[in-house]
């Protein structure tokens, strides 16, 4: 009962969030950005802006240029284009103002073995601390703080390699926190996990998302979390942007197979969400289906 | 950090005590406090004991701690900065760099060896720049692993000519197999002074940058979204760890075993944050040399036995009983 009280109470904040957007302005703005990896353009005159508190999902087929969006407002490769944060040109910013701004989770973070849960989230403080500083007394109680707030005090003093991957995102996510920066960067940050543990995962960032006034802006895989999380969707193919709006906007039929060239079936639930089903195309499954008939 | 410091303290004043003359402890606490300054303390021990207290003993033992912490540090440096269980502070050629610089000065030098410790500095310092260079031109991305190659490489080269020098003047092998070695016998306080700067320079470098080993174990691209620079960085701590190293072996030769066993201990019982390795590990690596060093020429008396034979003999199954009672292996991977 209580689980459904708290989903409720979140659809009712994501509800709210998509009607404020757009009203607290923009705090990521792309103007025409392009990513070349030797001469093979792989985000092309990419334009878009995010508001602050809202989540934008990244979506596309593989090789669309989603995760080289990511990493270009990361900073982690050259690009043409501007890029702005809060405001502010992000190509000028130095490493550790960007960290103030930025806070990044990779597809496949490096996650050290014998690294404790409390020492790896204690890593997301880093831009907090003077270059050859240690943690202070703050930056600790900081992150006791958000992994009472994770539920994962009990695991702070536990490897990173004995736990599980439910547990493993968490913590990744922990450490993403502690850098308390405004806008919160994911790559597809449940490709791991399974179906309930993706929902917890992506429940936590949405509600911290909102106690915390978060800007998310992350690469999902799958279509229907897509649409029952974010704001908005950027639906990219070919480096280039092929949509760009709320999800029943973007989750059209006509335009994802255009997108994924692939058919798909969109199925809009009692309560309103978007399901987004794949079609079988193959002929395998045909061949399949004909070989069973004939041995009726 | 206390159990290792008490530890290390406890291996010290024994050392201070047990030789061929065994001097009471009140008559080494006498020496030392009267070599305090300032304090102007009057000792009433005897001027033989005195002489053996503080020119010999005292100075092999202030050597061997600072020897055995450079090597401990820059182990643990370098086991954080290519994330490899066994590197160690030799890994860039700094060990065959300081010996071929040796074998020249020995070889060419004449019948002084005051420069002996110089040829090995600037050899070894010269090694790991050249490693360093090599390994960075194939780009950064590829560095932890190209300067290590390029290290295997130089380290290579550099033994080679070293041994093709060794041979040609067969006299002096036996003077370059001692220095190889490692050894303690002829420590003077000279030695101290002579090495003192570099050390200094080299271990508050380390201990500042204890922080930083930890969020390089995370990799260059995360790091650097964590408000870093990974290259400068690893580039400092490269360079801190050779200074270190280079004057350590310039004035003991190359002792072995020292930089990987003690690194790996401290990781497997006080924890693997380098915020706590980098410090205890030099306290421990102090102690351990200097235990290593009581032992080298005592088990024998009158003969010295080789520094490094010990560290070897008494490392190894140390280390081993260490990691079967954990049992949680010494691994540092990724993921």
């Amino acid at each position: 009962m209580a689980r459904l009280g708290t989903i409720i109470r979140l659809a009712e904040r994501r509800q709210a969030g998509r009607l404020q957007r757009g009203g607290h302005g923009a705090i990521v703005e792309l103007d025409t950005v392009t990513v070349r990896f030797e001469h093979q353009t792989v985000v092309d005159a990419v334009s878009a802006s995010v508001a602050r508190g809202e989540w934008v999902a990244v979506i596309g087929a593989n090789g669309a240029g989603k995760t080289t969006l990511l990493r270009a407002v990361a900073g982690l490769v050259e690009y043409q284009g501007a890029i702005r944060l809060d405001g502010r040109d992000a190509a000028p910013l130095g490493r550790r103002e960007r960290a103030h701004a930025v806070s990044y989770v990779p597809q496949s973070p490096e996650m050290p073995a014998d690294m404790s849960v409390f020492d790896y989230v204690l890593l997301g403080r880093t831009p907090h601390i003077s270059y050859l500083a240690v943690e202070s007394s703050k930056d600790v109680a900081h992150c006791r703080n958000l992994l009472d707030r994770l539920e994962l005090r009990h695991l702070a003093r536990r490897h990173l390699s004995t736990l599980s991957g439910g547990e493993k995102q968490r913590v990744v996510i922990g450490r993403a926190l502690a850098q308390e920066a405004p806008i919160l960067l994911m790559d597809e940050p449940t490709s791991a996990l399974d179906m309930s543990h993706r929902i917890e995962a992506l429940e936590i960032v949405d509600e911290l998302r909102h106690d915390l006034g978060l800007t998310v802006v992350s690469v999902l895989h799958d279509l229907t979390l897509a649409g029952q999380f974010a704001d908005r969707l950027l639906l990219l193919g070919a480096g280039s942007v092929i949509a760009l709006g709320t999800p029943t906007e973007v989750l059209d039929e006509a335009t994802l197979e255009k997108a994924f060239g692939s058919p798909v079936r969109i199925i809009r639930t009692d309560d309103g969400e978007l399901v987004v089903a794949p079609r079988r195309t193959g002929t395998a499954g045909k061949n399949s289906h004909e070989g069973k008939e004939e041995a009726r | 950090m206390v159990i290792a410091a008490v530890l290390m303290i406890v291996v010290a004043a024994v050392a201070l005590c047990v030789g061929p003359v065994t001097v009471p402890p009140s008559q080494v606490l006498g020496t030392l406090l009267a070599h305090v300054p300032l304090l102007h303390f009057h000792t009433s021990t005897p001027q033989l004991n005195q002489a053996i207290v503080w020119q010999l003993r005292a100075p092999r033992v202030v050597l061997a701690g600072i020897v055995g912490a450079m090597l401990a540090a820059g182990g643990a440096a370098y086991q954080g900065l290519f994330r490899n269980p066994l590197a160690d502070p030799y890994l860039l050629g700094v060990a065959a760099g300081a010996g071929l610089g040796a074998t020249i000065e020995i070889v060419y030098g004449g019948d002084s060896s005051s420069l002996l410790p110089v040829f090995a500095f600037v050899g070894g310092a010269l090694a790991v720049a050249a490693t360093y260079l090599i390994g960075v031109a194939n780009g950064k991305r590829a560095w932890g692993y190209s300067i290590v190659l390029a290290g295997v490489a130089v380290a290579a080269l550099l033994t080679a000519i070293q041994t093709y020098l060794q041979q040609r003047d067969a006299e002096q092998i036996r003077q370059i197999y001692d220095w190889i070695l490692g050894s303690f016998s002829v420590a003077s306080w000279s030695d101290v002074t002579l090495i003192l700067p570099y050390v200094v320079v080299s271990a508050v470098v380390l201990l500042a940058h204890r922080r930083m080993l930890d969020v390089l174990r995370v990799g260059e691209e995360e790091a650097g979204t964590l408000g870093i620079h990974p290259a400068r960085t690893r580039l400092i701590v490269v360079a801190a760890a050779t200074l270190g190293t280079a004057a350590a072996v310039s004035v003991s030769g190359l002792i072995g075993f020292v930089g990987i066993i003690v690194a790996h201990t401290v990781r497997l019982t006080a924890g693997a944050s380098y915020r706590i390795i980098v410090p205890v590990a030099m306290v421990g690596g102090a102690g351990f040399l200097i235990g290593a060093d009581l032992i080298a020429r005592t088990v024998l008396s009158p003969t010295e036995v080789p520094i490094g034979v010990i560290t070897a003999c008494i490392g190894a199954p140390f280390f081993l009983a260490v990691l079967v009672s954990r049992r949680g292996g010494v691994g540092m991977g990724g993921s």
